[in-house]
């Protein structure tokens, strides 16, 4: 059995970051690795340029750097690129290198819905939830997919929407998600948004028009009050306590300070994403072209 | 027109009774040699004494450490005494510009023959260092002649009182060249050099008719002190692909590595070279840890083609799936058969973050 393996190349001074996924890598067995587990993203496309720049420059791998750009040509077969990229060093071993070439091969070949919805659940990993968004819409737009398959998107796109803060489009996502699919889980999501956003008494109330049993809601009940429980124990709950206990005690300036000062750091965090989602429309995308001109 | 900058390498080589510098210059080609003797009150602290007459003929000649490439040390007695007496010796200004770095005489020697045209070192050359009463001497012979060659230097020494050999013995000549004719029979040579305080005056006369006998004769007393700068030019290819065994005191003749997997097979990689002092031989290499948190070392006996196997097991590494776990290995020695090998959890990238903890190895290995 194979226990380690010799590195190759340089340890990068700069990182190179990932646009779609935003991971930063710095070595050669970094970029690989990252690579093999995001082979979605390149259906389509390949690397940027400026990573086989970053192979000669940082990596001082400049043979590599070179055998990679003669395969950029758009007429050549993609998978001459990741094969010479994967076989370069020993991170992989030949039958790694087939298997992670196999799975790529089904991938292409794979209907366009079911390669946006896996490129948009990639990109929900990764929480990049504007760039799921886009793919799950895709994924719906052609109308192909079966009513688990169509489910399965809502659900996730529900779950992107709520990242975003857009509750009331999340519910809309999260009951369509359960009349396709029929899935439990869509409903309780639902049901964690009701409560969230309208209260614990109104969930339950909207939860009753679905004609759910007692049973099932007494679960969603303590599901929902084990995760309540959970994020009290989190940094974002002490936050909030410290701005309760200052507005209760007299010290409503200092409250409203901490408040503003605990919004500016969430929408810092979501900024990015939020105006991704404003411009994603107007980018181009390394998404495939279904109505062609 | 402006002149083109060519590298100077410097090579100094402290001894008890003369301080040699040899400036090799590479844009020329050429060495200038400087021999600087000390008189007896100055012996007790040589290497003090030895350096100031470097720094006092640097600054005759308006020369600085910055106007060297490299600078190297070799010392009559190189122990860590000694060597942390030259380091502690030398100045702010030199730490600055250059590493300390002191090599044995011994090396500097074969540095010396391997910098040399292939005729002096392909065939048997012998170094006779002739010092006090004794009689170092360093054969450096091919012990493979395969189409991968390979070489081995050894030092040892003679006591000359066996063979009736005083200093100022009116015989020296005679006893001297009896020795040495049987001596010459044992270790047949092709090229020899001549070195040491002994060898001076006009006392060899037989002796010089046997050593000359079909062989190159060559006799001076800045050998170390060229070898020594020699060795910033470049590494000897020989001494990088561990064909060059070099048998003295100080020496590692083991290499230290791990094995990985190429093109299905195994194979041996060393992180540390043979052929230098155990305070000169360090090696690093980074590895990808695979399924399991052991890392193999195999410490290979190039004296005795034999081979050893250790593992060490590294603990408390957080939770990463397979491949993704970068392990930076250092090894240094403590002695010629002492070391310590260093593992540094580097992670991999911001996936998976590493956590710096160091895992230390200690090694001792069978001489």
């Amino acid at each position: 059995m194979r226990e380690s393996m010799v590195c190759i190349g340089q340890i990068g001074e700069e990182p190179y970051c990932f646009q779609e996924t935003g991971v930063c890598v710095f070595s050669y067995e970094e970029m690989v690795y990252y690579l093999s587990e995001h082979m979605i993203c390149y259906l389509y496309t390949l690397p940027d340029e400026e990573l086989l720049y970053y192979i000669r420059d940082q990596l001082g791998l400049e043979k590599l750097s070179r055998q990679l750009s003669r395969f950029r040509d758009p007429a050549k077969d993609q998978m001459k690129y990741f094969s010479t990229l994967f076989r370069e060093g020993n991170y992989f071993t030949e039958d790694e290198i087939r298997q992670i070439l196999d799975e790529y091969r089904k991938l292409k070949n794979m209907p366009y819905p079911v390669q946006c919805k896996w490129k948009g659940d990639m990109f929900l990993n990764a929480n990049r939830a504007s760039m799921a968004i886009y793919y799950y819409k895709e994924a719906l737009r052609q109308n192909t997919m079966d009513s688990a398959e169509t489910g399965a998107v809502y659900h996730n796109m529900g779950i992107a929407k709520a990242r975003l803060f857009r509750y009331h489009d999340a519910d809309v996502d999260f009951v369509k998600a359960y009349q396709y699919a029929g899935d439990e889980e869509s409903l309780f999501c639902y049901y964690c948004i009701n409560v969230f956003v309208e209260g614990l008494a109104q969930a339950k109330e909207e939860l009753r028009s679905f004609k759910v049993s007692d049973l099932l809601l007494e679960s969603f009940e303590n599901r929902f009050d084990a995760m309540n429980d959970e994020f009290g124990f989190s940094g974002l709950a002490a936050s909030h306590k410290k701005i309760d206990y200052l507005m209760l005690n007299g010290r409503e300036e200092d409250g409203m300070n901490a408040r503003k000062k605990l919004v500016r750091e969430l929408q810092k965090e979501f900024r990015q994403e939020l105006e991704t989602e404003d411009n994603l429309y107007s980018t181009n995308l390394p998404a495939k072209n279904v109505f062609p001109i | 027109m402006e002149q083109l900058e060519t590298r100077r390498f410097a090579g100094i080589d402290i001894g008890k009774d003369a301080v040699h510098l040899s400036v090799y210059d590479e844009g020329k080609g050429e060495m200038t040699e400087e021999t600087f003797p000390l008189q007896e009150s100055e012996q007790e602290d040589y290497i003090d004494s030895g350096l100031c007459y470097i720094l006092r003929y640097m600054e005759a000649n308006q020369v600085k450490w910055e106007d060297y490439h490299g600078v190297y040390f070799t010392m009559e007695d190189a122990s860590k005494g000694c060597r942390d007496h030259l380091t502690e010796l030398l100045d702010a200004d030199f730490k600055k510009r250059h590493a300390v770095n002191i090599m044995t005489r011994f090396r500097a020697f074969v540095e010396y023959v391997f910098h040399q045209e292939r005729a002096v070192w392909d065939r048997n050359t012998l170094l006779l260092d002739y010092t006090g009463n004794i009689l170092h001497y360093i054969q450096v012979e091919q012990i493979r002649s395969s189409r991968q060659k390979a070489y081995r230097a050894v030092l040892r020494e003679i006591d000359l009182e066996q063979y009736d050999i005083g200093r100022e013995d009116e015989n020296k000549d005679y006893n001297f060249s009896r020795m040495i004719k049987q001596f010459l029979v044992k270790h047949p040579a092709h090229i020899i050099f001549l070195t040491g305080e002994g060898f001076e005056g006009n006392w060899m006369r037989k002796t010089l008719t046997y050593l000359c006998a079909g062989r190159r004769v060559f006799m001076g007393q800045n050998l170390y002190a060229n070898g020594a700068s020699l060795y910033g030019t470049g590494t000897i290819p020989f001494m990088e692909e561990g064909m060059l065994l070099l048998q003295g005191p100080d020496m590692v003749y083991h290499t230290i590595g791990v094995t990985i997997q190429e093109n299905g097979k195994l194979k041996y990689v060393p992180i540390t070279s043979i052929g230098r002092e155990w305070y000169n031989t360090k090696g690093s290499i980074d590895i990808i840890l695979d399924k399991s948190q052991k890392v193999e070392f195999f410490y290979h006996n190039t004296k005795e083609n034999e081979m050893e196997c250790t593992s060490c097991e590294i603990k408390d590494l957080p939770s990463r799936p397979p491949k993704t776990t970068r392990i930076r290995i250092q090894v240094e020695f403590t002695s010629d058969t002492e070391g310590v090998i260093l593992l540094k959890d580097m992670g991999f990238g911001t996936m998976f973050p590493g956590t710096g903890k160091v895992t230390i190895f200690p090694f001792k290995l069978i001489s």
